[in-house]
């Protein structure tokens, strides 16, 4: 590596960078993993696991209590909201039957009025045979 | 492949003994990629360990086991650039502040051939560290993964997900990029310029 190029050009350049790299390929050291890599890769994954399904858990619950909240709020807002006036029947049910009959029974007595008022017709008597 | 299809097919069937013997065939490789491309030795083996988790939980969406390798380049290079975005530093390692007079005295005292060897070494890794660390995370990864791991234009197009053309683009101007470090690390260090 202490070649004199002009890095002026180009083809120069890329070939001593090609040389550069090889040389870097071959003086990297090759790490080798260390002797608990894998129990310790599989105690991380399943801490990952255990972890998402807390995590997983956790969203189902705060879903469920979003929802229970939505559900309580739309049950508050629906008790506040104002009513038709309801209809209360403060007489008993046979007060209610008797008024219920009245417009029957004005009729009723119209009508026996007017009968009593109007002149009865003359019925012809029935001849009697004298012979 | 390191390993046959059917285990591959296997582990995402959800075997654990034969998502062991993945990590077990992989993890010398994934190793390696990682340490060259995030440049921080300490931290090599939690990423690793960081992509074979990823492998773990995606797995069941590879359709096709015959690009296990690729997706496996690919799930690396993110859990690296993760890394490297978490950390926003550049690999420790860099260029020696020795002068060129001091690394060739220092070279003279070097007893046995192994020790120059293992000098020459670690001078030509911070070069390139220094160099690579001159340029975005995303050409180093490119550059590395290409020139350095050695994967092919067809196996970056499955790892980069965009087409041939557009990977020999990107590659131009990584390299165009490196070329204007080099320029710059040149006139910052005319001292070192000797050197390389």
């Amino acid at each position: 590596m202490k070649e004199q190029f002009d890095a002026r050009d180009p083809r120069q350049f890329d070939a001593r960078l090609d040389e550069w790299f090889s040389a870097y390929r071959d003086a990297c050291p090759q790490p080798e993993p260390s002797a608990d890599f894998m129990p310790r890769l599989w105690a991380r994954i399943e801490n990952r696991q255990q972890f998402q399904t807390v995590v997983a858990w956790r969203r189902w619950a705060e879903a469920f209590l979003s929802l229970a909240a939505a559900a309580s709020l739309l049950i508050v807002l629906l008790q506040g909201a104002p009513q038709s006036t309801p209809v209360y029947y403060h007489s008993t049910y046979l007060d209610q039957l008797s008024e219920d009959a009245g417009p029957e029974r004005m009729l009723l007595q119209e009508v026996a009025l007017a009968d009593a008022q109007a002149p009865m017709p003359r019925v012809p008597a029935p001849e009697v045979n004298r012979r | 492949m390191l390993v046959d299809v059917e285990t591959v097919e296997r582990a995402r069937d959800g075997d654990a003994a034969a998502f062991t013997a993945l990590v077990n065939a992989y993890r010398r490789r994934v190793l390696g990629t990682v340490a060259r491309l995030i440049g921080r030795p300490d931290d090599v083996e939690d990423v690793a360990q960081e992509v074979f988790m990823r492998l773990y939980d995606s797995l069941g969406q590879l359709r096709h086991p015959q690009i296990f390798e690729p997706w496996l380049y690919r799930l690396t290079t993110n859990a690296s650039l993760d890394f490297l975005r978490k950390r926003k530093r550049r690999p420790e390692s860099r260029m020696s502040d020795l002068s060129e007079q001091q690394v060739l005295a220092a070279d003279a005292r070097v007893g046995t051939e192994s020790d120059r060897d293992d000098r020459e070494k670690k001078r030509v890794r911070e070069f390139m560290n220094e160099l690579l660390g001159q340029v975005s995370e995303q050409d180093r990864l490119l550059l590395i993964l290409k020139e350095v791991e050695g994967l092919s234009l067809k196996e970056l197009e499955s790892v980069y997900d965009v087409n041939e053309n557009a990977l020999k683009v990107r590659l131009f101007r990584a390299r165009q990029r490196v070329l204007k470090a080099f320029a710059a690390l040149r006139e910052q260090a005319p001292l070192r310029k000797g050197a390389v």
